[in-house]
Order: C-alpha cells, then sequence, then structure tokens
C-alpha cells in the first residue's frame, strides 16, 4: 500500500515537522525497522538522489533523520521512497521530540565526567605516593601537581553544584547540591591553606573522587529517566494532524486543527482519522487499539460516529467532520489531563525532606564548630568542621533514593509495566482502596449471545438491531457489529426517529417502529427487540472474567486491600462479577457515568483506580495512583501513572511487590546512610576522624548504598 | 628521582591526549547512538558502490 507523502511539503505541515535547529532536517519514526539489513535498505536511498545529503538511521529508537542539501527541497520523495521499501515512515513533530535536547545535555554530563575523570584519577596517583611515606621537595611538588589539577574540578566540575546550591537557595531551600558545592571549595581551602604554610594535609584527592562519582551517578539516573521518556513520544498525534479536504472534483491536504465542521474528509485506507465526525459512506472498519488498546478491529456503519486518532482499515471512506482539534475527543482527552498529571511528578520525596533536616542540623553545627575555633585552637576546629560537612553530608541519602527507583523502574518495565514518575513507588504504600473498573479491566473484552429465543435468530431480525444501533458507541452496540460482522444493512432500509432511550433506542424502520433494549425479567438482563411494542426476539449476552481476576483479587485481599468494583454497567452485571469475585454489594457501584467515577474516587483518599485508557481518563486522574490496563502508550500515561503493557490486571501485585521492594530499599539505604552520618559525624566532632579519612569514607558510603541497592532490588 | 622529573609531565601529558580523545569522540557523536553502528558494520560496504 503507496501511502502519499505529499503533504510534507506543503509550507504548513513543513513548519510543524522539519527540525527546529535545522531546517534541512526532518526526522521520521519508521515502523518496521527490525535489523540491520533495515539500515543499510533506508540508508542506501541517498545514493539515488543527489538532493539528500545524508540518511541516518537509528536502530535503538527507529528513526531516521534526512538531510537535504537545501531546506526548499522535497521531503516527500524521501518518505515515499522509505514506505516503497515496506516501511512506515511517521514524521516526528519536531515539538515533541525532545532527544536533540537530551544529547545535548547527555555530552555536556559526559565531558564533565570525562575531565572530573581524569583530575581525580591523577590527584589519586601523587597522594597515594604520600600515604607511601613519600616526603622532601619531592612531596611539596606532588602536592602542587594535586594543586593544579583540583583547579578545573573546583570550577568547571563543580559548577552545576554551585548552580544547583544557588538556585535553591533562591527558592529557599538548601538543595543536595549544597554541600557538594562547599565540600569541593572548603576542601580546596584548607588543602591550599595547608599546602602554603606547608604542613598539614591534603584532601583533594578524596573530594574530586567523591565529585566523579557523584557525577557519574546522576548521570546513571538521567539516562534511565529518559529512557522511559522516550516512550510519551505521541506518534499517534502526529498522525492525526493531516487532513484530506474533499474538493470539488478531488482532495487536498489541510492540517487538522484547520478543519470546520460539516467539512467532508476522504479518509484512504491506513489512514488515521484527524477529526471526529461522522461516517458517510456505506460501511468501514476501523482500529481504535490507540484510544483504547482493543485490538479487535470496530465495524461501523452509515451514520456512526468516529473518533480522531483510530485508524480506518478498510476501503476509502467519506467523513463529515463534528469536531476538531482540541475540540475532537482525541484533543479534548489529551488536553484536559495532560496539565495536573504533568505538575505533580516532579513532587518531593521523604528522603529529600529527611536529607533537608540532617543538612540544616549538619551545616549549622559545622558552623557552630567553626565559630568555636575563633576563641579556641582555630586549627583543629576548622578541620573538624570540615571532616564533619563532608561525612555526614547526606549524599549518600540523597542518591540512594533515586537509585532505588531507578532500579525498581527498570526492573517494572522488565515486566511489562510503565511507571510514568517514582512518586507511584510512595503513593502505594497509603493505598487501601481498590477500585476495578469491571468492563475489559477484570471481564474479557469480548461479549457473546446466550439463550437466544430462537436458536438461530433470524438474520433479519439482526439487520433491524444493526440499523438501529449504526450510531451508538456504545459496548454492546460494538459487540454485536463484531458477532454479526458477515451481515450489512440492506440499502432499503430507512430509518427515521431515532431515539435514545434509557437503555436501548427506538426507531422506524421502513414505516414499522421498532425498539432495542435491555430489561430485567427475572433478575436475569435481557436483550430485546420490540416490533410495534410487541417481543419478537430476547437474548442475553455475557462476558466472561478474566482467568487471572479471581485470584489476583485473593491475592490483594491477603495484602490487606479494600477492593471495590465499579462499572458504567447495569447493576445485575456488575452484581454478577462482585459476587464471583466475592466482593459485597456495598463495596459494588454499578451505572456510573465517567463524572461520577471522578466523584466517587475523588471521595475516598489514597484510592488507587485501575481501568480503561480511554473511558476512564477523569478518574484515573483523580486517583492518587492511576493504572491504565489498555490504550496506546502516549495516550495512556497522559492520565495515568502506570500502565500494564499485558493489559491484564495479573500485573498489580507484582506492580505492589516491586514498589514494597522498592520502598524498603529506600528505608535501608536511608538507614545506612543516617547510621553512617551519626557515627561518623559524632567521630569528626570528636576529632577521632581527619578531614582526609573522612572525604576517603564518603565516597565509601555511596559504594554502599550503590551495591546495598542493586543486591536488594537484583530480582 | 630525577626520572620522575621527567616522567610525571609525560604521564600527565598522555593522560590529556586520551581527555582530548574523549571529549572529541563525544563532539563527533560517537556516544550518540551505541547500537545501530554495532549492526551497521554487518552492512557489505560493495553493494553501495555498485549503487553509484
Amino acid at each position: 500500500m503507496q501511502e502519499d507523502y505529499r503533504y510534507l511539503d506543503l509550507e504548513q505541515f513543513r513548519s510543524l515537522y522539519r527540525s527546529l535547529q535545522n531546517p534541512q532536517k526532518m526526522k521520521f519514526f519508521i515502523e518496521g525497522i527490525k535489523c540491520s539489513k533495515c539500515i543499510d535498505k533506508i540508508e542506501s536511498i541517498k545514493l539515488q538522489s543527489s538532493d539528500i545529503k545524508n540518511i541516518d538511521v537509528n536502530l535503538s529508537n527507529q528513526t531516521a533523520e534526512v538531510e537535504l542539501r537545501s531546506a526548499h527541497l522535497p521531503f516527500a520523495q524521501v518518505a515515499s521512497e522509505i514506505s516503497r521499501l515496506g516501511f512506515r515512515p511517521i514524521p516526528i513533530l519536531s515539538a515533541e521530540d525532545n532527544e536533540d535536547n537530551w544529547r545535548l545535555e547527555a555530552k555536556k554530563d559526559l565531558i564533565r565526567i570525562g575531565v572530573a575523570g581524569f583530575c581525580a584519577g591523577n590527584i589519586m596517583m601523587f597522594s597515594f605516593a604520600i600515604y607511601f611515606g613519600l616526603h622532601g621537595p619531592m612531596k611539596t611538588y606532588f602536592e602542587y601537581l594535586q594543586f593544579a589539577l583540583y583547579l578545573p574540578v573546583l570550577t568547571y566540575v563543580t559548577w552545576p553544584f554551585y548552580k544547583g546550591f544557588i538556585s535553591g537557595l533562591k527558592q529557599r531551600s538548601l538543595s543536595i547540591d549544597g554541600p557538594m558545592a562547599i565540600a569541593s571549595f572548603i576542601g580546596f581551602a584548607v588543602s591550599s591553606w595547608n599546602l602554603f604554610r606547608g604542613t598539614g594535609s591534603i584532601y583533594l584527592d578524596s573530594t574530586s573522587g567523591f565529585l566523579f562519582l557523584i557525577l557519574t551517578t546522576r548521570y546513571f539516573q538521567k539516562s534511565t529517566r529518559y529512557k522511559y521518556l522516550k516512550f510519551l513520544r505521541p506518534t499517534s498525534l502526529a498522525e492525526s494532524m493531516k487532513a484530506r479536504l474533499k474538493t470539488e472534483n478531488s482532495w487536498k491536504w489541510v492540517r487538522s486543527d484547520s478543519l470546520k465542521p460539516e467539512d467532508i474528509l476522504i479518509i484512504k485506507q491506513g489512514d488515521w482519522l484527524p477529526a471526529d465526525g461522522f461516517l458517510v459512506s456505506e460501511q468501514a472498519t476501523v482500529d481504535l487499539s490507540v484510544l483504547d488498546g482493543e485490538s479487535m478491529p470496530r465495524r461501523l456503519q452509515r451514520g456512526g460516529s468516529v473518533r480522531a486518532g483510530s485508524r480506518l482499515l478498510s476501503e476509502e471512506i467519506e467523513i463529515r467532520v463534528t469536531k476538531s482539534g482540541t475540540d475532537s475527543f482525541l484533543g479534548k482527552l489529551l488536553s484536559s489531563v495532560v496539565i495536573p498529571s504533568i505538575s505533580e511528578t516532579e513532587s518531593s520525596h521523604i528522603s529529600n525532606l529527611a536529607s533537608q533536616v540532617l543538612l540544616v542540623i549538619v551545616l549549622s553545627v559545622a558552623a557552630l564548630v567553626l565559630i568555636s575555633g575563633f576563641f579556641y585552637d582555630f586549627e583543629s576546629q576548622f578541620e573538624r568542621a570540615f571532616a564533619l560537612i563532608v561525612l555526614a553530608c547526606p549524599c549518600a541519602m540523597a542518591f540512594g533514593t533515586p537509585l532505588a527507583f531507578s532500579f525498581s523502574m527498570k526492573r517494572a518495565q522488565e515486566k511489562g509495566i510503565i511507571i510514568k514518575s517514582a512518586k507511584v513507588f510512595e503513593s502505594l504504600a497509603n493505598v487501601n482502596d481498590l477500585f476495578l473498573d469491571k468492563t475489559g479491566t477484570i471481564t474479557d473484552k469480548h461479549w457473546s449471545i446466550v439463550n437466544s429465543s430462537h436458536k438461530d435468530a433470524d438474520n433479519y431480525f439482526k439487520q433491524l438491531i444493526l440499523c438501529l444501533e449504526a450510531a451508538s458507541q456504545h459496548p454492546i452496540a460494538y459487540a454485536l457489529r463484531d458477532n454479526w460482522s458477515d451481515l450489512q444493512i440492506p440499502r432499503n432500509f430507512k430509518l427515521e426517529d431515532l431515539r435514545d432511550l434509557p437503555s436501548g433506542v427506538s426507531g422506524i424502520i421502513n414505516g414499522t417502529p421498532y425498539k432495542f433494549y435491555s430489561y430485567i425479567e427475572q433478575t436475569e438482563k435481557w436483550f430485546g427487540l420490540f416490533q410495534n411494542e410487541k417481543l419478537i426476539w430476547k437474548f442475553q449476552m455475557k462476558s466472561a472474567l478474566q482467568n487471572e481476576a479471581k485470584q489476583v483479587v485473593e491475592n490483594l485481599r491477603a495484602l490487606g486491600k479494600k477492593i471495590y468494583l465499579v462499572s458504567g454497567d447495569s447493576v445485575e452485571a456488575t452484581q454478577a462479577v462482585a459476587q464471583e469475585l466475592q466482593i459485597c454489594p456495598s463495596m459494588t457501584h454499578a451505572q456510573l457515568t465517567p463524572e461520577m467515577k471522578e466523584a466517587l474516587i475523588k471521595s475516598n483518599p489514597n484510592s488507587l483506580m485501575i481501568g480503561d485508557g480511554v473511558n476512564d481518563t477523569l478518574a484515573l486522574n483523580a486517583a492518587t495512583v492511576g493504572i491504565a490496563v489498555k490504550g496506546g502508550v502516549d495516550i495512556a500515561l497522559k492520565s495515568a501513572d502506570v500502565l500494564f503493557l499485558n493489559n491484564s490486571i495479573s500485573s498489580l501485585p507484582e506492580l505492589f511487590h516491586i514498589a514494597d521492594i522498592a520502598r524498603k530499599q529506600i528505608r535501608r539505604n536511608l538507614i545506612i546512610a543516617l547510621i553512617y552520618n551519626t557515627l561518623g559525624g559524632i567521630a569528626a566532632l570528636l576529632g577521632l576522624i581527619n578531614p582526609f579519612v573522612a572525604a576517603l569514607l564518603m565516597p565509601v558510603s555511596s559504594l554502599f548504598i550503590l551495591l546495598s541497592t542493586w543486591w536488594g532490588t537484583r530480582k | 628521582m630525577n626520572i620522575l622529573n621527567f616522567m610525571i609531565p609525560i604521564a600527565l601529558f598522555l593522560g590529556l591526549c586520551f581527555l582530548a580523545a574523549f571529549i572529541w569522540s563525544i563532539h563527533s557523536g560517537q556516544l550518540d547512538d551505541t547500537e545501530t553502528p554495532a549492526h551497521r558494520i554487518l552492512i557489505e560496504n560493495d553493494k553501495h558502490e555498485e549503487n553509484i
């Protein structure tokens, strides 16, 4: 299937996609890149045209960056050439692409680490010679070499710490960068003082070695974090930016945010729908997997409503736009939930608070000791204060926590659990009320017809129901379309006066009034088709529990959690599931609208909601921890904190387990650091540890934390 | 110990050379993508020349 990429060369689209730094560059996400052959295939396109300066394929990101010789040359040609080879290039919105920024930052960090490593390594070599008894003029020579090698550390390497310290002070908080900046500076001050007067120790070796270690662990954290952010790249959004607007005898490309209601769009096979609307053509099959994770295609009949973000699987269709841009379902979804979930993520952690308190204590005690030095033995008090700052600085405490988080997030990812922010680990500890959404979360997505009143119901009945339900987005309507996908609505059916009933629809088909709705007969839910108010066909529909659901609920109960069942479905259907899971009726809530679910969650602080990535966005966003079991990664993570890639709640106990381990590890790290800092601090104050040993012990504590974290979260 | 006066500058100089090489490698983008080049080595070069 050949796609049309000519839109890439229209100015309105170019400005969206091409690189902000270099207008000759455009980056594509390439669907279908798997192996080295693919790299070669795509990159050798550049040999075919002199317009192309370079094509750079990145296998781990599945992207290709195309650079042309001039900004006015066409990109469409390259894109269609790539698609001719059997790949699907999707242009990446330049505003959404954070890779360039990350690369730039990573480069700066790596160079800083390189310089720190070079200086620290050499300083240590010289200091080792001194430990092993070097003396005389050679010792002084080595000390001056250390001094010279420390100058870049003091300025260039410590720079981000100074910056962090000062910006922390501006916000009236003590940043953890503070003690590092102070240690680096005081270490240098004391060492140079000792160097110039010719006696006393030099602490430059361990100060620089420590800074090197801290920088390295920080880089490690940042890159783990970035690897998560990569998931958030919204390709589905980029895809629905383009629309084919019908013109008098053909169509033209326009941007979907410039569409107006009543515009007629042409959608070709494989296209993403750019706006909400109604189907003008006879029928269509669409894939909604990006929106709700449902992999089964949906069939729609004429007049059926379609949503932006779905993908057309069948032949070319026409739709009439009702809503576009930010008014569309997809647009609303993305804009309504983005802001709160992002602003919440960077909240402060317990350990941050603990290290803040410790920092204040350590710094004020050190200051007191230093002041007392002015009245009594300045040098020894100075050394004690310095040893205290170096040894009791809560660096290990501060980095133990993010380290445990990154290790745990990585582990969760290996198990198919994508976690948006580390905050989840902490929130999970306080969560006692679990709200499970019934449909699709703990029951299977597919309904089947049972207990039909006619063994082989007449196709005519089914066609009548399909005609009545053609425009419906209700899950039952989808289920019926799936079940009867071999049927079509006959052309001579004329539907008039379509109305919504409380639990169904009514309409007049070819002059005869019909109703199709669900009703209760002997506590069971039935669906009935009525002709002239007379029942002509009835049947029941069932959706089965997911296999693991029962086991999972039992496991969670064993953890002491209260389980609630919520559903938009009828009371009976919900109660039936609740009974099977042994959830008492008072904890079962049925017939809830998305807004009611949200209100219910809001009235229960510390709640966990697990549900659909799309229908439940409001509730997921309101919950302390929202877990999506369906939906494309980009959309699900806009509203939820966690996404289960395997679309099943069986990951929930696993998530609790991982969070538990993460918290235990953090506590262990905190305790190790606290004991270490307290003992060390006391020893330093008593003058038992000189600044040099203190500075040497400091990286040891960080190393200890690193090993402990690695060990604690390894499985 | 005179030999040290000669060797230490050399050692530092060598260290600086490596540091310079490291910085150069970062600026030239060698660490931007650590996965793709491993696959690229498997591509036969001859084919490119045919295409030209």
